[in-house]
């Protein structure tokens, strides 16, 4: 077991739990605008288990995109501690899944897939089997070797999670990657996402604005606050699962944690917006 | 329209000028002893092309051209990229471009002619010194123009330096990299034929300034058309280089 960790250090008081997977203490991010310091995180504290699925929602600018990249290894935290348990130095740690236009335009569709396995030297022929794999799974197997310009928005983002997947790490880090599909493509990507996750044991975060994606996707829905970002409340997800977009929509305890993480979010959305005193 | 209409009229154009000059000549609309007609000066071009002349020349200038080029766009593609990824070295080369780049690459003719000697090495180096600006100011665009996010996907894939160089930066920079490739062959030309009319016994520069100076002008005008045949042919060659090394960029 390794253990990875941002800048500060692990607490010597940590106890060894082997169930967490990513350890959140008391993060904290500030950076300068201009002549203010603006705090994006404050005090940010959350556990995360091995194979949980995680779906964070808050108001936009609530610093929600800040975290996923600091777990994710991408920015650095002005204080606190990420520690995340590497159970296979083998494999990546985690991957990111970006918003959108993140497939590279200048590789074919399974250029993209296998450039996580190209870069760390996977061998040619493994390399092949899990890109002619993750092609089958994600509906893409005409269009190996197209660009992406040759491709509408929801195949580009199927490109994006099948790179991440054939990557194979150990954690998912997703920022709102369905957030400039429409409804329908939606509906299809989610119910994709959801098969493919459960096939594998991966801890997964996903960042989004919609309810409907967290119902979906989440084990435990975490609500942020409006800046600087804390957490305002966690919710666990008793929907059974597998899940269908549109049938769990008629399971009642859809529309009541629906409602009740609304009537947090709403008041978190209203003070962002400066119509309720922070 | 359509891309085989557009290919059509490119050939079409330059051919319909010269038979309007030919036209004008002989209906005696334009001075014959200072424009003559492209007939007459066809004739010539046959005949330093049976002489060999003409190969001498236009060897000469391909060469210098070839070796210009390839110098001038290797390390201004090298160099643009390394300064478009690192601040560091932008911050110290940028001023240095900035400062050098108004001045008149036809200007620095004399310069070179005494830094390399009149031999080769100081027309290859005007054209290298030509090409590699608009090459380095092109790479150094494309490579700041690349998004973000691609390059997040490298960092978040922990690629090295090198992998980020050769699989982000350099294919994301390159239809840019290309157009400048495409600026500098033209100015490659043009700092040429000024650097053989001076300090040059062979060339298509040196041909057409002995031309003028013996007023020869059927020469001088062989000189002329063969630089802009060569200068057209190229165009069509970098639109090729570009349609195949930019294959996700095709307009056509």
């Amino acid at each position: 077991m390794v253990m990875t960790e941002g800048r500060a250090g692990i607490e010597a008081d940590q106890k060894y739990e082997p169930d967490i997977k990513i350890r959140i203490t008391g993060l904290t991010k500030s950076f300068r605008v201009g002549a203010q310091d603006v705090v994006a995180l404050q005090d940010l504290s959350l556990n995360i288990k091995a194979g949980e699925f995680i779906v964070i929602v808050g108001p936009s600018g609530c610093g929600k995109t800040t975290l996923l990249r600091i777990v994710a290894g991408l920015d650095r935290q002005s204080h606190g501690h990420v520690v995340r348990q590497h159970a296979d130095p083998k494999k990546p740690l985690s991957t990111m899944i970006f918003q959108e236009h993140a497939v590279f335009p200048w590789f074919s569709v399974e250029k993209n897939i296998e450039y996580g396995l190209r870069m760390r030297g996977v061998p040619k022929r493994e390399r092949r089997a899990t890109v002619e794999q993750f092609l089958g799974k994600m509906g893409l197997r005409d269009y190996a070797k197209a660009y992406p310009h040759q491709l509408s928005g929801g195949m580009k983002q199927r490109v994006s999670i099948a790179r991440a997947f054939a990557n194979d790490p150990e954690i998912l880090c997703m920022d709102e990657p369905f957030a400039a599909l429409d409804e329908q493509n939606k509906a299809i990507m989610l119910e994709e996402l959801t098969r493919i996750w459960s096939e594998t044991l991966k801890t997964a975060l996903f960042i989004t604005h919609s309810l409907d994606e967290a119902l979906i996707l989440a084990d435990r829905i975490v609500v942020m606050t409006s800046r600087p970002g804390r957490i305002a409340a966690i919710f666990d997800n008793p929907l059974p699962r597998p899940r269908k977009s549109y049938e769990i929509r008629r399971d009642p305890a859809y529309g009541k944690l629906s409602a009740e993480i609304w009537d947090i979010l709403r008041v978190e959305v209203l003070k962002s917006r400066g119509e309720l005193p922070a | 329209m359509t891309s085989r209409s557009t290919r059509f009229l490119n050939i079409v154009s330059p051919l319909g000028l010269l038979v309007i000059w030919q036209l004008a000549v002989q209906a005696g609309l334009v001075d014959r002893r200072m424009f003559p007609p492209p007939s007459e000066i066809l004739t010539t071009l046959f005949h330093m092309a049976e002489t060999g002349e003409l190969w001498i020349n236009l060897g000469a200038s391909l060469w210098r051209v070839g070796a210009g080029l390839a110098i001038g766009s290797t390390a201004g593609v090298t160099i643009g990229i390394i300064m478009g990824l690192s601040p560091l070295v932008r911050a110290l080369v940028q001023p240095i471009i900035s400062a050098t780049y108004p001045v008149p690459r036809t200007a620095i003719v004399p310069l070179f002619l005494i830094i390399f000697g009149i031999g080769e090495l100081s027309k290859v180096m005007v054209v290298a010194t030509s090409v590699f600006y608009v090459v380095i100011i092109n790479t150094v665009t494309g490579v700041l123009s690349i998004d973000k996010v691609y390059l997040d996907v490298g960092r978040d894939m922990k690629v090295s330096r090198l992998q980020a160089f050769r699989t982000i930066a350099l294919p994301g920079a390159l239809p840019t990299i290309i157009s400048g490739l495409k600026l500098g062959a033209g100015i490659a030309f043009l700092v040429l034929v000024v650097a053989e009319y001076t300090g040059s016994q062979t060339g298509i520069g040196y041909m057409i300034w002995e031309g003028w100076q013996i007023l020869d002008l059927d020469q001088m005008y062989v000189g002329l058309l063969v630089i802009a045949v060569i200068g057209w042919l190229v165009n069509l060659i970098m639109d090729e280089v570009e349609y195949f090394a930019v294959p996700w960029h095709r307009h056509r």
